[in-house]
Protein backbone atom coordinates (compact mmCIF):
# COMPACT_ATOMS: atom_id res chain seq x y z
CA UNK A 1 0.00 0.00 0.00
CA UNK A 2 1.69 3.31 -1.22
CA UNK A 3 0.31 5.85 0.70
CA UNK A 4 1.10 9.87 -1.04
CA UNK A 5 1.14 12.64 0.99
CA UNK A 6 0.96 15.92 -0.73
CA UNK A 7 4.02 17.65 0.65
CA UNK A 8 3.75 20.63 -1.22
CA UNK A 9 3.71 22.79 2.32
CA UNK A 10 2.49 21.75 5.81
CA UNK A 11 2.43 19.11 8.44
CA UNK A 12 3.71 16.25 6.02
CA UNK A 13 5.95 14.81 8.60
CA UNK A 14 3.08 14.33 11.21
CA UNK A 15 0.78 12.59 9.03
CA UNK A 16 3.94 10.14 8.00
CA UNK A 17 4.02 9.70 11.76
CA UNK A 18 0.17 9.05 12.38
CA UNK A 19 -0.46 6.77 9.40
CA UNK A 20 2.51 4.75 10.65
CA UNK A 21 1.86 4.18 13.54
CA UNK A 22 -1.57 3.03 12.69
CA UNK A 23 -0.01 0.70 10.18
CA UNK A 24 3.47 -0.40 10.10
CA UNK A 25 3.19 -2.02 6.09
CA UNK A 26 2.42 1.00 4.98
CA UNK A 27 4.87 2.74 2.09
CA UNK A 28 4.59 6.44 2.60
CA UNK A 29 5.26 8.85 -0.47
CA UNK A 30 6.05 12.79 -0.19
CA UNK A 31 3.90 13.74 -3.17
CA UNK A 32 5.01 16.68 -5.25
CA UNK A 33 4.67 15.90 -9.46
CA UNK A 34 2.08 14.62 -11.47
CA UNK A 35 4.14 11.39 -11.59
CA UNK A 36 4.63 10.75 -8.00
CA UNK A 37 0.70 11.78 -7.43
CA UNK A 38 0.19 8.83 -10.12
CA UNK A 39 1.54 6.09 -7.99
CA UNK A 40 -0.42 6.99 -5.13
CA UNK A 41 -3.07 4.17 -3.90
CA UNK A 42 -4.26 6.35 -0.90
CA UNK A 43 -3.99 10.00 -0.86
CA UNK A 44 -3.43 12.87 2.57
CA UNK A 45 -4.23 16.17 1.83
CA UNK A 46 -2.08 17.64 5.27
CA UNK A 47 -2.70 20.80 6.86
CA UNK A 48 -0.87 24.07 6.52
CA UNK A 49 -1.52 27.10 4.45
CA UNK A 50 -3.72 26.55 1.57
CA UNK A 51 -3.20 29.86 -0.34
CA UNK A 52 0.60 28.64 -0.38
CA UNK A 53 -0.43 24.56 -1.49
CA UNK A 54 -3.05 26.47 -4.18
CA UNK A 55 -0.40 28.50 -5.81
CA UNK A 56 2.10 25.39 -5.92
CA UNK A 57 -0.46 23.35 -7.69
CA UNK A 58 -1.90 25.72 -9.53
CA UNK A 59 2.23 26.84 -11.11
CA UNK A 60 3.08 22.92 -11.33
CA UNK A 61 -0.02 21.81 -13.09
CA UNK A 62 -1.26 19.44 -10.48
CA UNK A 63 -4.87 20.33 -10.14
CA UNK A 64 -6.10 17.87 -13.23
CA UNK A 65 -4.24 14.97 -11.69
CA UNK A 66 -4.99 15.46 -8.24
CA UNK A 67 -8.79 15.48 -9.33
CA UNK A 68 -8.74 12.30 -11.50
CA UNK A 69 -6.67 10.79 -8.31
CA UNK A 70 -9.56 11.87 -6.23
CA UNK A 71 -13.06 11.39 -8.53
CA UNK A 72 -12.15 9.11 -11.05
CA UNK A 73 -9.35 6.46 -9.32
CA UNK A 74 -11.17 7.30 -6.37
CA UNK A 75 -8.23 6.36 -3.76
CA UNK A 76 -9.18 6.23 -0.28
CA UNK A 77 -8.54 9.89 0.81
CA UNK A 78 -7.98 11.87 3.94
CA UNK A 79 -7.81 15.82 3.89
CA UNK A 80 -7.84 17.37 7.18
CA UNK A 81 -7.44 21.30 7.46
CA UNK A 82 -6.10 22.95 4.57
CA UNK A 83 -7.03 19.89 2.70
CA UNK A 84 -10.02 20.43 3.45
CA UNK A 85 -10.09 24.02 2.04
CA UNK A 86 -8.13 23.23 -0.89
CA UNK A 87 -11.26 20.20 -1.56
CA UNK A 88 -14.55 22.75 -1.04
CA UNK A 89 -16.34 25.50 -1.92
CA UNK A 90 -15.15 28.93 -0.70
CA UNK A 91 -17.85 30.83 1.14
CA UNK A 92 -16.04 33.49 0.50
CA UNK A 93 -14.19 33.24 -2.74
CA UNK A 94 -11.14 35.81 -2.88
CA UNK A 95 -8.74 34.50 -5.49
CA UNK A 96 -6.23 33.51 -2.88
CA UNK A 97 -6.96 29.67 -2.73
CA UNK A 98 -8.70 28.38 -5.90
CA UNK A 99 -10.46 25.40 -4.73
CA UNK A 100 -10.59 21.69 -6.74
CA UNK A 101 -14.28 21.78 -5.43
CA UNK A 102 -14.09 17.86 -5.10
CA UNK A 103 -16.24 17.92 -1.88
CA UNK A 104 -19.82 19.09 -1.32
CA UNK A 105 -19.26 21.27 1.29
CA UNK A 106 -18.50 25.46 1.43
CA UNK A 107 -15.68 26.23 3.97
CA UNK A 108 -14.73 29.50 5.50
CA UNK A 109 -11.29 29.77 6.10
CA UNK A 110 -10.06 30.61 9.45
CA UNK A 111 -13.54 30.50 10.15
CA UNK A 112 -12.70 29.82 14.51
CA UNK A 113 -10.42 32.83 14.54
CA UNK A 114 -6.59 33.22 14.64
CA UNK A 115 -4.60 31.61 16.43
CA UNK A 116 -5.01 32.87 19.83
CA UNK A 117 -8.57 31.45 19.29
CA UNK A 118 -6.84 27.75 18.04
CA UNK A 119 -8.23 25.33 20.47
CA UNK A 120 -8.19 21.59 21.39
CA UNK A 121 -11.53 19.91 22.32
CA UNK A 122 -13.99 16.53 22.10
CA UNK A 123 -15.05 15.93 19.05
CA UNK A 124 -17.15 13.19 18.44
CA UNK A 125 -17.17 10.60 15.43
CA UNK A 126 -19.98 8.84 13.96
CA UNK A 127 -19.75 6.43 11.28
CA UNK A 128 -22.45 4.08 10.49
CA UNK A 129 -21.03 1.08 12.47
CA UNK A 130 -18.58 2.53 14.98
CA UNK A 131 -18.64 5.80 17.63
CA UNK A 132 -15.61 7.60 19.18
CA UNK A 133 -14.86 10.97 20.81
CA UNK A 134 -11.62 11.82 20.48
CA UNK A 135 -9.06 15.15 20.69
CA UNK A 136 -9.77 17.41 17.74
CA UNK A 137 -6.90 19.88 17.33
CA UNK A 138 -8.36 22.98 15.88
CA UNK A 139 -5.38 25.47 14.56
CA UNK A 140 -6.54 28.65 12.65
CA UNK A 141 -9.22 26.17 11.26
CA UNK A 142 -11.33 26.37 8.71
CA UNK A 143 -15.48 26.23 9.19
CA UNK A 144 -17.81 24.17 7.26
CA UNK A 145 -20.59 26.15 6.76
CA UNK A 146 -22.71 24.54 4.21
CA UNK A 147 -23.21 20.78 3.81
CA UNK A 148 -24.31 19.87 0.38
CA UNK A 149 -26.70 16.45 -0.12
CA UNK A 150 -23.77 14.00 -0.93
CA UNK A 151 -21.51 14.41 1.92
CA UNK A 152 -22.41 13.18 5.12
CA UNK A 153 -21.42 15.00 8.38
CA UNK A 154 -19.42 12.56 10.59
CA UNK A 155 -17.38 14.55 12.88
CA UNK A 156 -19.09 16.78 15.75
CA UNK A 157 -17.75 19.85 18.12
CA UNK A 158 -21.12 20.02 20.31
CA UNK A 159 -23.39 20.30 17.67
CA UNK A 160 -21.33 21.71 14.92
CA UNK A 161 -19.79 19.69 12.07
CA UNK A 162 -16.14 19.31 11.79
CA UNK A 163 -16.09 16.68 9.49
CA UNK A 164 -17.79 15.14 6.54
CA UNK A 165 -17.28 11.59 4.32
CA UNK A 166 -18.13 11.65 0.71
CA UNK A 167 -17.70 8.93 -0.84
CA UNK A 168 -13.99 7.84 -0.78
CA UNK A 169 -13.05 11.42 1.03
CA UNK A 170 -12.75 11.79 4.41
CA UNK A 171 -12.78 15.58 4.95
CA UNK A 172 -12.03 17.31 8.57
CA UNK A 173 -11.32 20.76 9.85
CA UNK A 174 -9.31 19.44 12.80
CA UNK A 175 -6.09 17.73 12.94
CA UNK A 176 -6.14 13.72 14.13
CA UNK A 177 -2.51 13.35 13.48
CA UNK A 178 -1.56 16.01 16.08
CA UNK A 179 -3.63 13.36 18.80
CA UNK A 180 -3.05 9.87 19.71
CA UNK A 181 -6.33 9.24 20.38
CA UNK A 182 -8.12 9.09 16.56
CA UNK A 183 -7.36 5.55 15.35
CA UNK A 184 -11.47 5.45 14.41
CA UNK A 185 -10.20 7.78 11.57
CA UNK A 186 -7.63 5.78 10.07
CA UNK A 187 -9.59 2.28 10.70
CA UNK A 188 -12.25 4.23 8.11
CA UNK A 189 -9.73 4.91 5.88
CA UNK A 190 -7.83 2.10 5.49
CA UNK A 191 -11.50 0.35 5.62
CA UNK A 192 -12.28 2.53 2.31
CA UNK A 193 -8.93 0.54 0.79
CA UNK A 194 -10.83 -2.18 -1.92
CA UNK B 1 -11.75 23.85 25.48
CA UNK B 2 -8.40 24.37 26.24
CA UNK B 3 -6.85 27.21 24.12
CA UNK B 4 -2.78 28.06 23.97
CA UNK B 5 -1.69 24.62 25.30
CA UNK B 6 1.16 23.13 23.87
CA UNK B 7 0.05 20.69 20.90
CA UNK B 8 -1.60 23.64 19.39
CA UNK B 9 1.34 25.69 19.87
CA UNK B 10 3.98 23.51 18.49
CA UNK B 11 1.09 21.86 16.12
CA UNK B 12 1.05 25.11 14.14
CA UNK B 13 4.82 25.54 14.12
CA UNK B 14 4.40 21.68 12.46
CA UNK B 15 2.24 23.59 9.63
CA UNK B 16 3.93 26.40 8.60
CA UNK B 17 6.79 23.02 7.69
CA UNK B 18 8.09 23.49 4.29
CA UNK B 19 7.41 27.11 3.79
CA UNK B 20 8.82 30.87 3.99
CA UNK B 21 8.32 33.10 6.25
CA UNK B 22 9.06 36.89 4.49
CA UNK B 23 10.05 40.18 6.28
CA UNK B 24 7.55 42.80 5.33
CA UNK B 25 6.97 46.40 6.40
CA UNK B 26 4.00 47.85 4.90
CA UNK B 27 0.59 46.45 3.71
CA UNK B 28 1.65 46.30 0.10
CA UNK B 29 4.65 44.08 0.86
CA UNK B 30 2.17 41.55 2.73
CA UNK B 31 0.20 41.27 -0.21
CA UNK B 32 3.38 40.59 -3.23
CA UNK B 33 4.76 38.04 -0.18
CA UNK B 34 0.83 36.22 0.17
CA UNK B 35 0.61 36.53 -3.46
CA UNK B 36 3.87 34.88 -4.05
CA UNK B 37 3.07 31.51 -1.44
CA UNK B 38 4.22 33.33 2.11
CA UNK B 39 3.37 30.87 4.76
CA UNK B 40 3.42 33.84 6.90
CA UNK B 41 4.83 37.39 7.03
CA UNK B 42 6.49 38.90 9.37
CA UNK B 43 5.48 42.57 10.17
CA UNK B 44 8.08 45.20 11.05
CA UNK B 45 8.73 48.86 11.15
CA UNK B 46 12.10 48.28 9.33
CA UNK B 47 13.61 45.36 7.85
CA UNK B 48 17.28 44.27 9.72
CA UNK B 49 19.66 46.00 6.65
CA UNK B 50 17.58 48.89 7.37
CA UNK B 51 17.73 47.87 11.26
CA UNK B 52 21.76 47.66 10.73
CA UNK B 53 22.36 50.86 8.84
CA UNK B 54 20.52 53.10 10.33
CA UNK B 55 21.37 52.43 14.29
CA UNK B 56 19.38 53.49 17.72
CA UNK B 57 17.53 51.33 19.89
CA UNK B 58 15.41 48.94 17.62
CA UNK B 59 12.03 47.90 18.79
CA UNK B 60 8.67 46.32 18.57
CA UNK B 61 6.79 47.82 15.46
CA UNK B 62 3.72 50.10 15.94
CA UNK B 63 0.75 48.43 16.38
CA UNK B 64 -1.22 50.98 13.72
CA UNK B 65 1.60 49.22 10.91
CA UNK B 66 1.13 45.66 12.36
CA UNK B 67 -2.89 46.07 12.65
CA UNK B 68 -2.93 47.13 9.02
CA UNK B 69 -0.54 44.29 7.44
CA UNK B 70 -3.02 41.51 9.55
CA UNK B 71 -6.23 43.53 7.29
CA UNK B 72 -4.32 42.96 4.39
CA UNK B 73 -3.80 39.17 4.83
CA UNK B 74 -4.87 36.10 5.22
CA UNK B 75 -2.43 34.08 6.28
CA UNK B 76 -0.54 33.84 9.71
CA UNK B 77 0.95 37.31 10.31
CA UNK B 78 4.23 37.65 13.33
CA UNK B 79 5.56 40.44 14.70
CA UNK B 80 8.93 40.44 16.87
CA UNK B 81 9.65 41.61 20.85
CA UNK B 82 12.76 42.53 22.21
CA UNK B 83 14.75 39.89 23.97
CA UNK B 84 13.26 39.85 27.83
CA UNK B 85 10.23 42.73 26.63
CA UNK B 86 7.10 40.93 28.18
CA UNK B 87 5.61 44.12 27.67
CA UNK B 88 5.92 44.17 24.10
CA UNK B 89 4.59 40.78 24.17
CA UNK B 90 1.80 41.26 26.33
CA UNK B 91 0.87 44.24 23.85
CA UNK B 92 1.10 41.72 20.32
CA UNK B 93 -0.81 39.32 21.99
CA UNK B 94 -3.67 41.51 22.40
CA UNK B 95 -3.10 42.79 19.02
CA UNK B 96 -3.76 38.96 17.75
CA UNK B 97 -0.36 38.40 16.63
CA UNK B 98 0.12 34.60 15.31
CA UNK B 99 3.49 33.87 16.61
CA UNK B 100 5.56 36.14 18.46
CA UNK B 101 9.73 36.37 17.41
CA UNK B 102 11.52 36.97 20.87
CA UNK B 103 14.55 38.40 18.39
CA UNK B 104 17.69 39.47 18.33
CA UNK B 105 17.61 41.89 15.57
CA UNK B 106 15.75 43.78 17.97
CA UNK B 107 17.72 45.86 21.23
CA UNK B 108 17.64 43.37 23.81
CA UNK B 109 15.56 44.83 26.89
CA UNK B 110 17.52 42.22 29.11
CA UNK B 111 20.61 41.25 28.79
CA UNK B 112 19.92 38.50 31.29
CA UNK B 113 16.58 36.78 31.06
CA UNK B 114 14.41 36.13 28.21
CA UNK B 115 10.80 35.90 28.11
CA UNK B 116 8.77 33.30 30.00
CA UNK B 117 7.11 32.28 27.24
CA UNK B 118 4.41 29.68 28.91
CA UNK B 119 2.63 32.83 30.41
CA UNK B 120 1.23 32.83 26.76
CA UNK B 121 -1.19 31.64 24.37
CA UNK B 122 0.56 32.88 21.43
CA UNK B 123 3.41 30.75 20.60
CA UNK B 124 6.56 32.10 20.11
CA UNK B 125 9.89 31.74 17.93
CA UNK B 126 13.05 32.00 19.04
CA UNK B 127 17.18 32.24 17.49
CA UNK B 128 19.54 30.11 18.25
CA UNK B 129 23.25 29.60 17.48
CA UNK B 130 23.89 26.19 18.86
CA UNK B 131 21.59 23.22 20.86
CA UNK B 132 22.04 24.30 23.82
CA UNK B 133 20.93 27.55 23.48
CA UNK B 134 17.86 26.00 21.22
CA UNK B 135 16.88 23.92 23.94
CA UNK B 136 17.22 26.87 26.43
CA UNK B 137 14.66 28.83 24.87
CA UNK B 138 12.26 25.48 24.53
CA UNK B 139 12.36 25.34 28.22
CA UNK B 140 11.14 28.91 28.45
CA UNK B 141 8.70 27.44 26.25
CA UNK B 142 9.65 27.90 23.01
CA UNK B 143 7.35 26.54 19.83
CA UNK B 144 9.32 26.99 17.29
CA UNK B 145 13.17 27.28 16.67
CA UNK B 146 15.02 29.32 13.95
CA UNK B 147 18.65 29.84 14.05
CA UNK B 148 20.34 33.04 14.02
CA UNK B 149 22.40 33.24 11.36
CA UNK B 150 23.65 37.16 11.09
CA UNK B 151 20.62 38.97 10.00
CA UNK B 152 20.50 41.62 7.41
CA UNK B 153 23.73 41.00 5.75
CA UNK B 154 22.17 38.65 3.18
CA UNK B 155 25.41 36.29 3.95
CA UNK B 156 23.92 32.71 4.56
CA UNK B 157 27.09 31.73 6.48
CA UNK B 158 26.18 32.17 9.59
CA UNK B 159 22.91 30.41 9.20
CA UNK B 160 25.23 27.62 7.79
CA UNK B 161 27.65 27.40 10.60
CA UNK B 162 24.26 27.70 12.84
CA UNK B 163 22.48 25.01 11.23
CA UNK B 164 25.55 22.82 10.89
CA UNK B 165 26.12 22.75 14.33
CA UNK B 166 23.39 22.17 15.91
CA UNK B 167 22.50 19.19 13.61
CA UNK B 168 25.36 17.87 14.71
CA UNK B 169 25.36 18.29 18.11
CA UNK B 170 22.34 16.60 17.95
CA UNK B 171 23.45 13.45 16.00
CA UNK B 172 26.41 13.39 18.83
CA UNK B 173 23.49 13.27 21.07
CA UNK B 174 21.97 10.45 19.95
CA UNK B 175 25.16 8.15 20.18
CA UNK B 176 25.92 9.07 23.73
CA UNK B 177 25.36 6.48 26.94
CA UNK B 178 22.00 7.29 28.87
CA UNK B 179 24.67 7.71 31.62
CA UNK B 180 26.68 10.75 29.91
CA UNK B 181 23.42 12.51 29.43
CA UNK B 182 23.15 14.90 32.51
CA UNK B 183 27.29 16.16 31.89
CA UNK B 184 25.99 16.24 28.48
CA UNK B 185 23.15 18.50 30.16
CA UNK B 186 25.33 20.65 32.16
CA UNK B 187 28.18 20.85 29.27
CA UNK B 188 25.39 22.62 27.28
CA UNK B 189 23.66 24.43 29.75
CA UNK B 190 20.30 22.70 28.54
CA UNK B 191 17.37 21.22 30.46
CA UNK B 192 17.92 17.38 31.54
CA UNK B 193 14.75 16.33 30.14
CA UNK B 194 15.02 18.06 27.04
CA UNK B 195 18.32 16.29 26.37
CA UNK B 196 16.88 13.25 26.62
CA UNK B 197 14.33 13.83 24.85
CA UNK B 198 17.08 14.40 21.68
CA UNK B 199 18.92 11.40 22.68
CA UNK B 200 15.90 9.40 22.42
CA UNK B 201 13.86 10.99 19.01
CA UNK B 202 17.11 12.22 17.45
CA UNK B 203 15.75 15.97 17.05
CA UNK B 204 14.46 18.93 19.09
CA UNK B 205 11.37 18.62 20.84
CA UNK B 206 9.89 21.52 17.93
CA UNK B 207 10.25 22.30 14.39
CA UNK B 208 13.89 24.17 13.82
CA UNK B 209 13.42 27.12 10.69
CA UNK B 210 16.55 28.46 9.11
CA UNK B 211 17.16 32.51 9.35
CA UNK B 212 19.62 35.01 9.06
CA UNK B 213 21.11 35.97 6.06
CA UNK B 214 19.36 33.70 3.54
CA UNK B 215 19.52 36.08 0.22
CA UNK B 216 18.70 33.25 -3.06
CA UNK B 217 16.54 30.13 -3.99
CA UNK B 218 20.04 27.91 -3.49
CA UNK B 219 20.13 29.66 0.22
CA UNK B 220 16.95 28.54 1.19
CA UNK B 221 17.19 24.83 -0.54
CA UNK B 222 20.90 24.95 0.92
CA UNK B 223 19.50 25.50 4.46
CA UNK B 224 16.65 22.97 4.00
CA UNK B 225 19.12 20.46 2.70
CA UNK B 226 21.17 21.03 6.01
CA UNK B 227 17.94 20.05 8.33
CA UNK B 228 15.92 23.47 8.35
CA UNK B 229 11.93 22.82 8.00
CA UNK B 230 11.27 26.26 6.79
CA UNK B 231 12.71 29.45 6.04
CA UNK B 232 12.47 32.86 7.10
CA UNK B 233 13.58 35.53 4.60
CA UNK B 234 14.22 38.81 6.24
CA UNK B 235 15.92 41.87 4.17
CA UNK B 236 16.07 39.12 1.12
CA UNK B 237 13.27 39.76 -0.53
CA UNK B 238 12.15 43.33 -0.50
CA UNK B 239 15.99 44.71 -0.84
CA UNK B 240 16.27 42.70 -4.10
CA UNK B 241 15.80 44.22 -7.64
CA UNK B 242 12.28 42.38 -8.43
CA UNK B 243 11.03 41.35 -5.15
CA UNK B 244 7.91 39.91 -6.40
CA UNK B 245 9.95 37.04 -8.65
CA UNK B 246 12.26 37.06 -5.85
CA UNK B 247 9.73 35.60 -3.28
CA UNK B 248 7.66 33.49 -5.85
CA UNK B 249 11.47 31.57 -6.64
CA UNK B 250 12.59 31.39 -2.89
CA UNK B 251 9.01 29.48 -2.15
CA UNK B 252 9.01 27.62 -5.34
CA UNK B 253 12.84 26.55 -3.97
CA UNK B 254 11.50 25.90 -0.35
CA UNK B 255 9.29 22.93 -1.70
CA UNK B 256 11.10 21.42 -4.27
CA UNK B 257 14.66 21.89 -2.51
CA UNK B 258 15.77 18.75 -3.69
CA UNK B 259 15.22 19.46 -7.40
CA UNK B 260 17.71 21.50 -8.88
CA UNK B 261 15.76 21.56 -12.15
CA UNK B 262 13.06 24.16 -10.14
CA UNK B 263 16.64 25.79 -9.00
CA UNK B 264 17.59 26.43 -12.44
CA UNK B 265 14.40 27.60 -13.57
CA UNK B 266 13.10 29.97 -10.46
CA UNK B 267 16.74 31.41 -10.83
CA UNK B 268 17.19 32.10 -14.49
CA UNK B 269 16.87 36.00 -15.07
CA UNK B 270 16.32 36.25 -11.19
CA UNK B 271 17.81 39.79 -11.16
CA UNK B 272 20.06 40.92 -8.56
CA UNK B 273 19.36 39.68 -4.62
CA UNK B 274 20.31 41.90 -2.00
CA UNK B 275 24.07 43.27 -2.06
CA UNK B 276 25.09 41.98 1.20
CA UNK B 277 27.62 42.18 3.60
CA UNK B 278 31.11 40.32 4.36
CA UNK B 279 30.34 39.06 7.94
CA UNK B 280 34.31 38.77 9.10
CA UNK B 281 34.27 42.50 8.09
CA UNK B 282 31.61 43.36 10.72
CA UNK B 283 32.83 44.30 14.20
CA UNK B 284 32.17 42.02 17.41
CA UNK B 285 29.50 44.87 18.61
CA UNK B 286 27.97 44.65 15.49
CA UNK B 287 27.11 41.42 15.59
CA UNK B 288 23.20 40.15 16.34
CA UNK B 289 23.28 37.01 16.72
CA UNK B 290 25.33 37.30 20.45
CA UNK B 291 22.38 38.68 21.82
CA UNK B 292 20.47 36.36 23.32
CA UNK B 293 21.73 34.13 26.71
Amino acid sequence: MRVGILSLQGDVDLHEKAIKRFHKDVEVMRVKSKEELEKAEMLILPGGESPTMSKLIKRYELKDALLKKIKEDKVPTLATCAGIVLLSKMEEPDGRVEPLEALDVVIMRNGFGRQRESFEDKVTVKFDDKEAIITGVFIRAPRIKKIGDKARPIAFLKDEVTGVLEENILALSFHPELADDTDIIYEKLFSMVG
Amino acid sequence: MLTGTHRVKVGFAEMLKGGVIMDVTTPEQAKIAEDAGAVAVMALERVPADIRKEGGVARMADPEIILRIMDAVTIPVMAKVRIGHFAEAQTLEELGVDFIDESEVLTPADEEFHINKFDFKVPFVCGARDLGEALRRIGEGAALIRTKGEAGTGNVVEAVRHMRRIQSQIRKIVMLREDELMTEAKNLGAPYDLVKYVHENGKLPVPNFAAGGIATPQDAALMMQLGAESVFVGSGIFKSSDPDRMAKAIVEAVAYYDNPKVLVRVSRGLGEAMKGIDVTKLKEDELLQTRGW
